[in-house]
């Protein structure tokens, strides 16, 4: 738990809880938390993900946990003819290992709070 | 002192750190080829990247007269996140493009 930005993995359910901005907290060096943090600012917001066997899956990001597994709303597949079995699935939970990359928007997160995070988390790996 | 420390490559994830902000040439698993402006990595090698252009190669095999065709599709994607698991391998900007 970091009181600056008050994150903290809730023991009950492993959830990561975030109240401040992660990002640009200087406590979490070496917290391997990068990735986690970033994709926690984008809640809310519309991704595309793409897994391993080429489903692309474009919805709102809904949440995700310390393992980047993600949990989406009201999903769009973005190839429905090729796969009209996933017409009927709303919501849904991607396990991290499937997910191959993730299409984001571009005005989520200030590049320059990302580069430094990055170089940040670079130093304390 | 502290700038010699920044630049200096000790471990190979000092050239990728070397490479942030700059365009980097991503192979994946699958045919798969990247090139993009690196936002953010970490030490699985997730990587944030910017105006990327993916580059997917397939081969097919004719029906007829067995001759491999080699399919290559471009699309460019504004601000992607690449699952570290996929890489194959990470280049830094070539100084002569």
């Amino acid at each position: 738990m970091c009181f600056k930005c008050e994150f903290y993995i809730n023991p009950e359910n492993d959830i990561v809880q975030v109240i401040g901005s992660m990002l640009s907290c200087k406590e979490l060096v070496g917290f391997e938390m990068l990735f986690v943090s970033y994709f926690k600012e984008l809640v809310g917001k519309e991704v595309t993900v793409e897994l391993k066997n080429d489903l692309a899956i474009r919805s709102i990001l809904h949440s995700l946990d310390q393992y980047l597994n993600i949990e989406l709303e009201n999903i769009g597949v973005v190839d429905p003819e090729k796969y009209p079995h996933m017409l009927s699935i709303r919501n849904c939970f991607i396990r991290e290992s499937v997910v191959r990359h993730v299409q984001l928007p571009p005005d989520g997160v200030d590049i320059d709070i990302l580069h430094d995070a990055t170089r940040r988390e670079a130093r304390g790996a | 002192m502290a700038t010699e420390e920044e630049s200096a490559v000790k471990e190979p994830l000092d050239l990728i750190r070397l490479s942030l902000d700059e365009r980097i040439y991503v192979k994946l698993r699958s045919d798969r080829e990247l090139r993009g402006k690196l936002h953010a990595y970490d030490q699985h090698l997730n990587m944030i990247l910017g105006d990327v252009e993916e580059i997917i190669t397939t081969v097919e095999i004719d029906d007829e007269t067995y001759e491999e065709i080699v399919r290559t599709t471009r699309r460019t994607i504004p601000f992607l996140f690449v699952r570290g698991d996929g890489v194959i391998l990470v280049s830094p900007p070539l100084r002569s493009t």
